[in-house]
């Protein structure tokens, strides 16, 4: 069972150090994408690296419908992962959405977890009464759009998604290869389920640490955002960064893992 | 010469840094974009495109350059300065250029080719939407046949148990409690007339097994007893009981610290049952001379399916963490603490007690556990579901995001 979680969630396991550090890739990646963090790390920690069921070279035919309808579905990912390698007190670094995902775990089983390291998190993206996400409706359904057109020059495109991939799961690799995400209908999904989550009553049940890390600049995770999650998460610590976008783990490693490291108490 | 033939090139041409900041722009672009040069020098290279095309770039076209260093037929939407959607295909390439990684990108207006993959997507859409809902269909049939089946089984199989348990209970009831009501009688007759010494022992073991076998029947009785859904407040009942319990031990003072508990669906009779039989046992098993008892209720989501495979349907359960810093058990017992007359320790009471917590809470469809440490503290944590009926609220709306 734990070897099939394993395998399912395609988890490496390295490094050296008795604290354990998970590191969750966000929606439109796998976990190639902290290829410029890992190494900082490594040395001191035991790194703990997955892709969620659908993402990266996990196991397609795991995916399920009804599971990864919503983010639960995904933190289920996250505690099983936790549970098939006996993993207490964990320090959990999550991009993106995995922030809320990590949030959602931690909420379910907090002794798992000793951190929450999100970074660009965002409680819900859409704006709602006097909230301000940063989108509407509308964008998400052009982002929905854009994702199609993209997945268009897939080789199996044309195929019909529900009867291919089930015995031969390595038909999506290929396109692993350029998208981080391999299947145009579970990336639809990821999206869906991101982009219309609202997680805002579940922040205040939080009671592990976090560490909020706030781009300046960030279009899906806005400032106001960052500050919004500082107010409701007890226990929370807001960092903002110097780096620009929703990637700083890809476009400014350095500041990220000092930032980190400077959270963790550990020297940089 | 060639700088003109670049400016001119027949498509757009930009490059950017690692802060997305716009570093060149060609004529072509910026016509485009309806803009000029200088105006785009310098700007976010995200302000070149729509909000959508935005999401994307910042999900999966910037990782993407980071991690492969290319990208190519990129499909994205520029947004001119005149507010105009432009489809384009896009190229992009890291290079490295006066000591910093920078990434160009080459596009081409494709508004011809969106029109046709429109369609495409649409064709592609329907398609697919007739195939999947007859494959579903025809899965759901099957799995329904299966299930019908199964359930059919089920219920065979409890409807026989449930009679052979009515049948326990009644020799429970009444053939042990006959008998019993008159070695108590007698016992007390033979008492009045000599005074052999075991007669009090002999008394005590009675009413010991008139206790097992009333405890039997309050147990039996969880069982058959049909529930009655109300909406419980949980926050006033707890206080409730603290204080009938808090009458019923005097002079130990009873502290109970419990933060805001929601209001749930349940058998208000079961679940006061439930709660005053955990805070009673937190009081029974205190350290020292006050009871002090923390209750902390948190609501979850979980997922209902808790025994067929591979379904899903995450809702609203309440979680109630009710720790104590009592005497505890040895952990290696948390397993057993649940069974109907387990007793850890030698006091007063049967051992009753949680196994009837078990039945309530899986009366409820709810779970419990037990965690503890010896002379340290015991936390029991419950979990309830808040509905008792998902389809009446909006959770099937919620687990499904569309």
């Amino acid at each position: 069972m734990a070897k099939d979680i394993l395998k399912r969630n395609n988890v490496t396991v390295f490094g050296d150090g008795p604290q354990v550090m998970v590191f969750a890739h966000g929606f439109g990646c796998d976990q190639n994408m902290w290829r410029f963090i890992i190494p900082a790390f490594k040395n001191d920690f035991q790194i703990v690296l997955f892709d969620y069921v659908g993402a990266g070279k996990s196991d397609l035919r795991s995916y399920n419908p009804e599971r990864y309808s919503s983010l639960h579905g995904y933190a289920q990912d996250v505690l099983e992962i936790c549970q098939a390698l006996d993993l207490k007190n964990v320090i959990f670094v999550g991009h993106s959405v995995s922030g809320m995902i990590g949030l959602l775990a931690a909420v379910e089983q907090p002794s798992y977890f000793s951190e929450l390291i999100m970074v660009g998190p965002s409680p819900c993206y859409i704006n709602k009464d006097d909230y301000i996400g940063g989108f509407n409706r509308e964008d998400i359904e052009g982002l929905l759009e854009t994702m199609e057109k993209n997945y268009i020059g897939w080789a199996n495109f044309l195929a019909p998604q529900i009867m291919k991939n089930e015995d031969r799961p390595e038909l999506g690799q290929e396109l692993t290869e350029s998208f981080c995400s391999t299947d145009p209908v579970i990336a639809q999904q990821f999206a869906k389920a991101t982009f219309l989550s609202d997680n805002r009553d579940d922040l205040p049940k939080l009671k592990t640490p976090s560490l909020i890390l706030q781009c300046s600049d960030d279009l899906i995770a806005p400032l106001d955002v960052g500050e919004f999650l500082h107010r409701r998460l007890p226990n929370s610590t807001l960092r903002v960064m110097n780096a620009k976008g929703h990637c700083p783990h890809m476009s400014s490693p350095e500041e990220t893992i000092s930032l980190i490291k400077n959270y963790l108490g550990v020297i940089a | 010469m060639t700088e003109t033939l670049f400016e001119n090139a027949p498509s757009g041409y930009f490059a950017f840094d690692n802060e997305a900041t716009t570093l060149v722009v060609n004529e072509t672009l910026a016509s485009i974009l309806e803009n000029t040069k200088e105006e785009l020098i310098g700007k976010s290279v995200e302000t070149f495109f729509t909000v959508p095309s935005r999401i994307f770039f910042q999900t999966h076209f910037f990782p993407m350059i980071k991690l492969h260093g290319y990208a190519e037929e990129i499909f994205l939407t520029l947004l001119t300065a005149k507010g105009k959607h432009l489809p384009v295909l896009l190229n992009a390439k890291q290079m490295e250029w006066v000591g910093k990684w920078i990434t160009c990108c080459s596009c081409i207006h494709v508004p011809n080719r969106k029109k046709f993959e429109d369609e495409l997507v649409a064709a592609r859409k329907t398609a697919e939407a007739a195939l999947q809902e007859n494959t579903e269909l025809l899965k759901a049939k099957a799995e329904l046949q299966l299930r019908t089946e199964q359930l059919d089984k089920q219920i065979q199989m409890v409807q026989i148990q449930n009679h052979e348990l009515q049948q326990f209970s009644h020799v429970v009831t009444h053939n042990l409690k006959e008998p019993l009501r008159k070695i108590l009688m007698y016992t007390g007759k033979i008492a009045n007339e000599t005074a052999a010494p075991s007669l009090p022992k002999l008394a005590r073991a009675n009413e010991q097994m008139k206790a097992v076998v009333s405890g039997l029947q309050q147990y039996v009785w969880l069982n058959e007893k049909t529930i009655d859904y109300t909406p419980v407040d949980l926050n006033a009942l707890v206080e409730e009981i603290a204080a009938q319990l808090q009458q019923d031990v005097n002079p130990v003072p009873i502290s109970l610290q419990h933060n805001l508990l929601p209001t749930i669906e349940g058998d208000q009779a079961q679940l006061a049952m439930l709660l005053r039989q955990l805070l009673s046992n937190a009081v029974k098993f205190r350290n020292g001379e006050s009871a002090r008892v923390q209750i902390e209720g948190t609501v979850i989501k979980q997922n209902r399916f808790r025994s067929v495979e591979n379904k899903y349907a995450f809702a609203d359960f309440v979680r109630l963490e009710i720790f104590d810093k009592g005497i505890g058990f040895d952990p290696m017992y948390a397993d057993h603490i649940f069974e109907l007359f387990r007793k850890l320790h030698q006091s007063e009471g049967l051992g009753l007690g949680l196994a009837l917590c078990k039945k309530i809470v899986e009366n409820h469809q709810g779970h419990i556990e037990a965690e503890s440490e010896l002379n340290k503290f015991t936390k029991v944590t419950v979990w309830l579901p808040c509905f008792q009926n998902a389809y009446d609220r909006n959770e099937l709306k919620l687990s499904g995001v569309d």
